[in-house]
């Protein structure tokens, strides 16, 4: 889980162009959204194309990001449980 | 009504002008010159980096206006307007979308820049400026669309501030020239001027 | 000084001229089906076909059959020429040619990539001499013959109604005696994939104001009008349909994509568009909505209703369920509607709706009504936060 964690982090500020963010500075259960990293409606769609391309998770209903894409933990939570 | 071009910037070449004065020679070296102006001019706004290029080099501009004229600073949020023009738009980033639709799921963050005028959408947001705006297809030498446009903005009343602009990044085609007409200058806005400010290459 | 409205001009998936159009839109039936005869497409997509091809639309134009011409340009000749009616180059009628298009010359410029991508084929490298969208104004204007100055405007989805918007301006301001504006967009691989990836392009019939709405279906059209002045239309012997009365922009400066939550740049542009016009909100009779049938969109726009006309809000539709999104052209064959709506005084449906927002507590007209239509306001709100309204009247 913790080496997951820390890929989630590197891919994240990959694909979102995080350029003033290192990976230490993102707390596992720190909000993406809102005041936490500032992530918007875009940010949302590139995380939902990262499952897909990085680990084969389709997620149809962009609501249901809303949920899964709370914290690096809860993402990471997701595709424990959603990989096969 | 007494129409100035009060401030004027260029980018081009990795050089930068302001009023005719080049700043910042120092970066010219710098392979992406764009992010090296972004930090010496200590904008902290991190939406920087996730902006396609012509995005970025009209943020840019206007940033450099902003240093030589505080009048755009104390502007009432639906006084400024902008007018901007290009030969080529946002080819850059419609490109890269069109390498995007060969992988399995094509970059949302990617296909939003494809229209050309998100530029002026992405300074309105930096600045909170709920203006007028417009973005015209013309070639590099036609100053009628920014001259008529901006003139029948300030005479009508619907604009204190135009931000006119040229502006291209494609390829090797980085260029942006703006002039910000007003009231407030002391270079009279006419072709010639205009030409001066916005065609110099 | 009055801005007349003496020629109208559209083709869409509802109809190839105005008159077909107004039939359509009286039946309320949607014409949106799978999209078909596109190459290369990802996946199957509902959407708003033209159904004449590249050739027949040349055939009818008298375009050589081998011109490079892109598909957007040539729907723009088609309404412009419709719009044109029997009006004729005038030496004291100075006349402007505004055309607006986001897709430009994109649908050839992708067909050219996919050959040299397969094959590295060459074959239609000329297609990319039309790309930029400046190519197609002088395409057009060459086509109808028309003698006029020329600008081309891209700012997405409101570019027709700003080209509408440029048209008003410069007849008010006197530079102009006549502009014949608009604008077309053609469907492509780019902008349904892309549509596609911001998740709010839906698999069904899109439904726009309602609760369940997902996102919209992509339409190909064109939407042209010929504006004159009192000199104009004296030279020329024009008669008026309607009249431009009011006009404005605002930017939204919320996101790139997504409409704020309060609307502001929409309810700028609708309450300075209506002041223009120099009537009150309650005045207006029907408004044609912007009405995308994106969760968000419809949410921000319903707002700004809310924002200008509080508890008394006029009829209104979204006629996007008829044509589909038609992006640059939205503004365009919507300002065609909202002189219809004058014309005929029918307040068109809104298709597809059968579920309140629970946000607000209002909807949109669903069946077709005949009642007096004076006033229209027609919204076309595009990415990069720009939001034009425009006030139509009798």
């Amino acid at each position: 889980m913790e080496e997951l964690l820390e890929k989630l982090k590197g891919e994240i500020i990959e694909q979102l162009n995080l350029e003033d963010v290192k990976a230490e500075d993102i707390g596992n259960d720190d909000p993406l959204f809102g005041d936490g990293l500032g992530l918007d409606s875009i940010d949302a769609l590139e995380l939902i194309v990262l499952l897909d391309q990085n680990y084969g998770i389709a997620i149809a209903n962009p609501e249901e990001g809303r949920e899964i894409f709370q914290s690096v933990q809860s993402i990471a939570d997701y595709i424990e449980a959603n990989r096969n | 009504m007494n129409l100035t071009i009060s401030t004027y910037c260029t980018i081009y070449n990795k050089k930068v002008f302001l009023n005719g004065e080049q700043l910042h020679e120092d970066l010219a070296g710098e392979e992406d010159f764009l992010k090296a102006l972004y930090k010496k001019l200590e904008i902290d706004y991190s939406k920087f980096y996730k902006m396609d290029g012509i995005s970025r080099l009209g943020l840019l501009g206007v940033e450099l206006l902003k240093t030589a004229n505080h009048g755009l600073l104390n502007c009432e949020d639906d006084e400024v307007a902008m007018v901007f023009q290009s030969e080529n738009g946002c080819l850059e980033s419609d490109v890269n979308h069109q390498l995007e639709v060969n992988k399995k799921s094509p970059s949302p963050a990617v296909f939003v820049y494809t229209l050309s005028n998100i530029v002026i959408g992405e300074i309105s947001i930096r600045n909170k400026w709920y203006g007028e705006s417009i973005f015209f297809i013309d070639n590099f030498d036609s100053n009628k669309n920014l001259l008529s446009y901006s003139k029948s903005l300030l005479l009508s009343g619907k604009a204190k501030k135009i931000i006119a602009a040229k502006i291209e990044h494609f390829d090797e085609n980085v260029f942006l020239s703006c002039a910000l007409i007003d009231e407030e200058g002391s270079m009279p806005l006419t072709d010639e001027n205009l030409k001066k400010v916005l065609n110099t290459k | 000084m009055q801005i007349a409205i003496c020629g109208i001009g559209t083709i869409s998936a509802i109809g190839n001229t105005v008159a077909e159009s107004l039939e359509t839109l009286k039946s309320g039936k949607s014409p949106i089906s799978k999209i078909e005869n596109i190459r290369h497409l990802r996946k199957p997509y509902l959407g708003g076909q033209i159904k004449l091809s590249d050739e027949a639309l040349k055939a009818e134009l008298g375009i050589e059959p081998n011109t490079v011409f892109p598909r957007s340009a040539l729907l723009s000749a088609w309404a412009a020429k419709e719009a044109w009616g029997n009006s004729e180059n005038h030496d004291e009628i100075r006349t402007a040619f505004i055309s607006a298009t986001s897709v430009g010359g994109m649908e050839l410029s992708e067909q050219f990539y996919f050959d040299y991508q397969q094959n590295e084929s060459f074959d239609l490298i000329e297609n990319l001499s039309t790309h930029d969208n400046g190519a197609g104004t002088d395409l057009i204007l060459d086509a109808l013959g028309v003698n006029a100055s020329r600008y081309t405007i891209s700012t997405a989805c409101s570019s027709a109604a700003n080209a509408i918007l440029l048209g008003a301006r410069m007849i008010e301001m006197g530079i102009i005696d006549r502009a014949l504006v608009g604008g077309g967009d053609a469907l492509s691989n780019f902008t349904l994939n892309g549509f596609d990836s911001l998740m709010i392009y839906d698999t069904e019939w899109c439904k726009p104001f309602d609760d369940t709405r997902k996102g919209l279906n992509l339409g190909e059209a064109a939407g042209f009008l010929r504006l004159e002045n009192d000199k104009a239309m004296k030279l020329s012997d024009s008669q008026p349909l309607a009249y431009v009365k009011g006009w404005a922009n605002a930017n939204d400066s919320y996101h790139q994509t997504a409409s704020s939550p309060d609307g502001k740049g929409a309810t700028l542009a609708i309450t300075k568009a209506i002041a223009k016009a120099g009537i009150d909100a309650d005045q207006i009779d029907y408004i044609n909505a912007h009405g995308t049938a994106t969760p968000n969109n419809d949410l921000s726009e319903s707002t700004a209703f809310k924002n200008v006309f509080g508890n008394q809000i006029p009829a209104f539709s979204s006629t996007k369920a008829f044509t589909g999104h038609t992006l640059a052209a939205a503004g365009g064959i919507e300002a065609v509607f909202s002189v219809l709506a004058i014309r005929e005084n029918l307040i068109f449906p809104n298709l597809n709706y059968s579920n309140a927002m629970k946000e607000t507590d209002f909807a949109p007209q669903t069946e077709i009504k005949s009642q007096e239509v004076n006033h229209v306001l027609s919204n076309s709100f595009g990415f990069g936060g720009n939001s034009t309204s425009l006030v139509f009247s009798s």
